[in-house]
C-alpha cells in the first residue's frame, strides 16, 4: 500500500501539482495561461471541436462495442475463443501505424476510391482523407476493442437463468434484451463509454495524420505550445482544462445511464 | 508505396518527451556526478547528442559523429529524440541539462538565444574563418543548410516549373496543394509570395493579408505536419502541388518518380546548439569547432543529404545532381531567398498565432 502511495505520489501528485503551478505563472502582460486562452477563439473553438469528436466517437464505439460484445458473449466453443483472440490482437499494432493505414485507404488512388468510381457511383474521386469523418473512423477503429472488454465482462456476469426466466415468461427476445440484458449490463457500457470519452479526449495523432483544417484537437495545440511556441504555461493550462473538462463530464454521462440500472431492480 | 512518416516530426515528438522526462526523474541522482567528473576533461569524456534521427540522422552518423567517436577520446552518443526547443527550456529551468548538444532550426535557435536557454558559442574555440555565412550564429554552429520549394509531377509542368502564384492561384492548375503546418519552414513567406508580395520585400511579414490568403483558398489545401506525408500526397495524386524539400524529392527521385523541384522557398539552417549550462559544455565546444573545420565533413554530408555542412570549403567540394539543389548553388540562391532569423526570434508566437486561426476557422 505505502509502495502504491509514493508512486502515485511520485508519478502522478508532483508533476500535477507542478502542471497547476506552470499554468498559473503570468506572463509578460500580467495575465495568467487561462486569460490568454479563454480570450482567443482559435484556443476556443479547438476546445469545442474535441468535445464534439469525443462525444461523436463515443456513441460510434459504443453503438458497434455492444453488438460485438454481445455476440462473443453468445458464441460458443472455439469460435467464441477465436473471436476474443481476435479481439486482443489489434492492441498490439501502434496507433500511429493504424492512423497510417487509413490514410493509404482513403486516399483519392485508394480502395475506396477505385471501388466507388469503378462501380460507377462517382466519376471523381471522393475527398475522404482530411476530413472529420477520417477523423471519427479511424478513432473509433482504434477505440472499439478498447470498447469491447468492459461491456463483454458485464455481460458474462449475467445470470443467465434471469433471461431463461423471462422468456419462459412470455417476454420475446427483444423484451427480455430490453428489460433483463440491456440494464444488467448497464455499468459496462458506463465503464466503456468513460473510458472510450476520456481516450478519445486526449488522441493527438489521429487529427495530425488524418483531419484536415478545423479538425484539430486540444493534444495537438498543447503539442503546439510546448514544441512550435516554447510556452509551457499555454500547455499546463490546456492540459488542465482537458482534464477539468473530462472529470466534469463522467459523473453526467454515469448519471445518464445510471436510471437504466435501477429500472433493473 | 513507402511508408515513412514514423519519422516525421510530429508523431513522435510527444512519446519522445516523455521518455525525456522519464529520464530526467531516473538520472537524478547519479547522472549528475558522473557529468560532472568528466566534464573538465575536456578532449576526452562523454558527449550526448540530441539528434532528429531518420535519415539525415543516418547521415550525420556517418558525416560526424562517428568520425568524431573515433578520432577523439571523447565517446559520443546520440539520442534520436527529436529535441525541442520546449525540452530544451524544461531541462534548462529545472537544472537538469542531460544533453549537451542539440540540434535545432533557425528560428528555435534565435528563439532559445533570446530566452537565455542556450550557451553562447565560444568563438575562441570554435574558428568563424572556416564557416559558411550564416553558419556562425551566436547561440548556434550550423549543422546543414537546406532550401524549401515546391514539389510537383514533371508531366503537369512539362515547359516551367510552378511558381508559389500558381501554387495559391486555385484556377492555374487542378488538385490540392499541400502546406506544412510547421510555419519556421516558411508556409506563411509563401503564401505572401503567392498573394504578389515580392521575396526580398517579406519581412516584416503581414500576417493578417497571409491569413486571409490562406482562407480565400482554403478549399484547396492540405496542411501537412510532415514533409513525409506530403511526399506521400504528391506520390498517390492526393495533392498535385506540395511544399517540400531538395531533400525529400531527391528520394522520390531516387524511387524512380518523375517528380520535379522548384527551389523558391527559403535557405535556412538547422542549427547545433549547447544547452545552458550543458554538463560537457566545454567538450561540446570542441566538437563543434572540430565540425566546422572538417572539411570531409561538409562534403559528405552534402553529397548524402542535398543539404550543405557549415565548412565553406567542404560546400564547395560536394560532387554530383545534388550539387545543384544545394542552397549555395548561385542558380538556388537567385530563385530562393534567405529567412529573416531575427524576425522570426521575435515573432514565432505571433505568426503562430496568425497561421492558428487559419487553421481553426471552418
Amino acid at each position: 500500500m505505502l509502495a502504491v502511495i509514493a508512486i502515485f505520489t511520485v508519478g502522478l501528485v508532483i508533476p500535477f501539482v507542478g502542471l497547476v503551478n506552470r499554468s498559473l505563472e503570468t506572463g509578460a502582460d500580467g495575465t495568467n495561461a487561462y486569460v490568454q486562452i479563454f480570450n482567443n477563439d482559435g484556443y476556443i473553438s479547438v476546445i469545442i471541436t474535441t468535445v464534439i469528436i469525443a462525444v461523436t466517437t463515443t456513441i460510434f464505439t459504443i453503438g458497434l462495442a455492444y453488438p460485438l460484445a454481445y455476440y462473443i458473449w453468445n458464441s460458443h466453443g472455439t469460435w467464441k475463443l477465436l473471436l476474443l483472440g481476435a479481439l486482443i490482437i489489434p492492441f498490439f499494432t501502434s496507433i500511429v501505424v493504424k492512423n497510417f493505414s487509413w490514410t493509404v485507404i482513403l486516399e483519392n488512388s485508394g480502395p475506396i476510391n477505385k471501388m466507388l468510381m469503378g462501380i460507377g457511383i462517382t466519376s471523381e474521386p471522393v475527398q475522404l482523407l482530411f476530413t472529420r469523418t477520417a477523423v471519427i473512423v479511424a478513432m473509433v477503429h482504434y477505440l472499439l476493442p478498447i470498447a469491447v472488454v468492459p461491456i463483454y465482462v458485464a455481460l458474462t456476469g449475467i445470470d443467465r437463468s434471469l433471461i431463461k426466466a423471462s422468456r419462459s415468461l412470455g417476454a420475446g427476445r427483444g423484451r427480455t434484451f430490453t428489460s433483463i440484458t440491456f440494464p444488467l449490463s448497464g455499468p459496462g457500457v458506463a465503464t466503456s463509454s468513460v473510458t472510450v470519452f476520456v481516450l478519445a479526449a486526449g488522441f493527438y495523432v489521429t487529427p495530425a495524420l488524418l483531419g484536415g483544417r478545423g479538425d484539430r484537437m486540444v493534444a495537438n495545440l498543447i503539442d503546439d505550445a510546448i514544441n512550435k511556441l516554447n510556452r509551457l504555461d499555454t500547455a499546463s493550462g490546456l492540459a488542465i482544462i482537458v482534464g477539468v473538462a473530462v472529470l466534469v463530464s463522467i459523473p453526467i454521462a454515469l448519471r445518464q445511464i445510471a436510471p437504466q440500472k435501477e429500472e433493473a431492480k | 508505396m513507402a511508408i515513412k512518416p514514423l519519422n516525421g516530426r510530429k508523431a513522435v515528438v510527444p512519446i519522445s518527451l516523455f521518455a525525456g522526462t522519464a529520464l530526467v526523474l531516473a538520472a537524478c541522482g547519479g547522472g549528475d556526478s558522473n557529468g560532472d567528473g568528466n566534464g573538465d576533461a575536456g578532449g576526452s569524456g562523454e558527449l550526448i547528442v540530441a539528434g532528429f534521427g531518420g535519415a539525415y540522422g543516418d547521415a550525420q552518423m556517418e558525416a560526424y559523429y562517428d568520425v568524431y567517436d573515433e578520432e577523439t577520446d571523447v565517446i559520443l552518443s546520440v539520442l534520436n529524440t527529436e529535441a525541442s526547443l520546449g525540452a530544451v527550456s524544461v531541462q534548462v529551468e529545472n537544472n537538469n541539462v542531460q544533453w549537451d548538444i542539440v540540434e535545432l532550426n533557425g528560428a528555435d535557435m534565435v528563439a532559445g538565444c533570446l530566452a537565455g536557454v542556450l550557451e553562447p558559442i565560444d568563438y575562441d574555440v570554435v574558428d568563424e574563418s572556416v564557416l559558411e555565412e550564416n553558419a556562425g550564429e551566436e547561440c548556434g554552429v550550423a549543422a546543414s543548410f537546406y532550401t524549401v520549394g515546391i514539389g510537383y509531377n514533371n508531366e503537369d509542368w512539362p515547359d516551367e516549373p510552378p511558381t508559389w502564384e500558381e501554387f495559391y492561384d486555385p484556377d492555374s492548375f487542378d488538385g490540392k496543394r499541400a502546406i506544412e503546418s510547421y510555419i519556421q519552414d516558411g508556409t506563411l513567406e509563401y503564401v505572401l509570395i503567392g498573394d504578389g508580395v515580392d521575396k526580398n520585400d517579406l519581412y516584416p511579414l503581414d500576417l493578417d493579408r497571409a491569413v486571409d490568403k490562406l482562407n480565400s483558398v482554403a478549399d484547396d489545401l492540405i496542411v501537412v505536419d510532415s514533409l513525409d506525408q506530403a511526399s506521400q500526397l504528391l506520390t498517390s495524386g492526393d495533392a498535385t502541388l506540395i511544399q517540400s524539400a531538395s531533400a525529400r524529392m531527391l528520394a522520390l527521385q531516387e524511387e524512380g518518380l518523375d517528380v520535379g523541384y522548384n527551389p523558391v522557398g527559403q535557405t535556412g539552417g538547422s542549427y547545433w546548439v549547447v544547452p545552458k549550462d550543458a554538463p560537457n559544455k566545454e567538450a561540446a565546444m570542441e566538437f563543434l569547432a572540430w565540425a566546422g573545420e572538417c572539411v570531409e565533413c561538409s562534403t559528405e554530408i552534402g553529397e548524402l543529404t542535398a543539404y550543405s555542412g557549415p565548412n565553406a570549403e567542404g560546400n564547395t567540394l560536394i560532387e554530383g545532381d545534388v550539387a545543384e539543389m544545394l542552397p549555395s548553388n548561385p542558380d538556388v540562391a537567385e530563385l530562393s531567398f534567405p529567412v529573416d532569423l531575427e524576425w522570426w526570434g521575435e515573432n514565432t508566437e505571433e505568426a503562430q498565432d496568425a497561421f492558428n486561426r487559419f487553421m481553426t476557422s471552418q
